[in-house]
């Protein structure tokens, strides 16, 4: 049986044609580094589990150079998931009532906003 | 007709969409910047420290759930990408291989928080 040739419009950068498409694909992008994030966590924990020279070794990994050039691109690719979901949450949760009122997507994306300063001030108080 | 596995997925990634967007950026801070750049002191995750943290309920499921549902989240949508990425073919082994990647990852970690 022969190959057909079938015309296929290619797709190699088709992303950077627009500002739009680029801003999505940094979007899902961010899940590479929350994966990196979440593979590193899961060390941490079975090197916790082993006892403290294997605890040791992974804060020490963590204090690599390396390390901390990794975590500051994870941390800004977290940032953006963050404002990324928080602004699709409107469109993607089941409308909110109060009373006859739909409660405004600013309203919405605001609440999502305090609720992760609270809960990440929460964290630092209780980390520090 | 059979039933689409979809709709459980995508509760998966979405729960851990929430999950990320209010715990993580915070977290990564702590543990990836502040304490190696010294901003916050070593003592913040000390072995004992963190070890008593995990040996808590609220710890275990704390920790658990952040891990897991950031495996789930992100290998979901990673998995989801490949189509913009060109690749069409194989999908099905990509499926598995990415569920299967969050599934383990979802096994260790409770497995980890049980045994400390």
């Amino acid at each position: 049986m022969s190959a057909r040739n079938t015309y296929t419009r290619p797709m190699s950068g088709w992303y950077t044609k627009n500002p739009y498409f680029v801003a999505y694909m940094l979007r899902e992008g961010t899940a590479v580094f929350l994966a990196i994030y979440a593979i590193v966590l899961l060390n941490g924990l079975s090197a916790l589990a082993r006892g403290v020279e294997s605890y040791e070794r992974w804060l020490s990994f963590l204090a690599s150079p390396f390390s901390i050039l990794l975590h500051l691109l994870i941390f800004a690719a977290s940032l953006y998931h963050t404002y990324t979901w928080f602004k699709v949450s409107p469109r993607t949760m089941p409308p909110i009532r109060l009373g006859k009122e739909k409660l405004p997507d600013s309203a919405i994306i605001a609440g999502q906003y305090a609720a992760a300063i609270v809960l990440s001030l929460a964290i630092l108080f209780i980390a520090w | 007709m059979k039933r689409s596995n979809e709709p459980l997925f995508w509760s998966l990634f979405g729960a851990g969409g929430v999950a990320a967007a209010l715990v993580l950026p915070a977290l990564i801070f702590v543990t990836g910047i502040a304490v190696p750049l010294g901003i916050m002191p070593a003592e913040t995750l000390s072995y004992e420290r963190i070890t008593a943290f995990v040996n808590g309920w609220f710890g275990k499921l704390f920790v658990f759930g952040v891990i897991s549902l950031t495996f789930w989240h992100a290998f979901h949508r990673i998995y989801h990408s490949l189509h913009d990425l060109g690749v069409h073919a194989g999908l099905g082994f990509f499926k598995v291989a990415a569920y299967g990647i969050a599934f383990v990852g979802t096994l260790g970690a409770a497995y980890y928080v049980l045994a400390i």
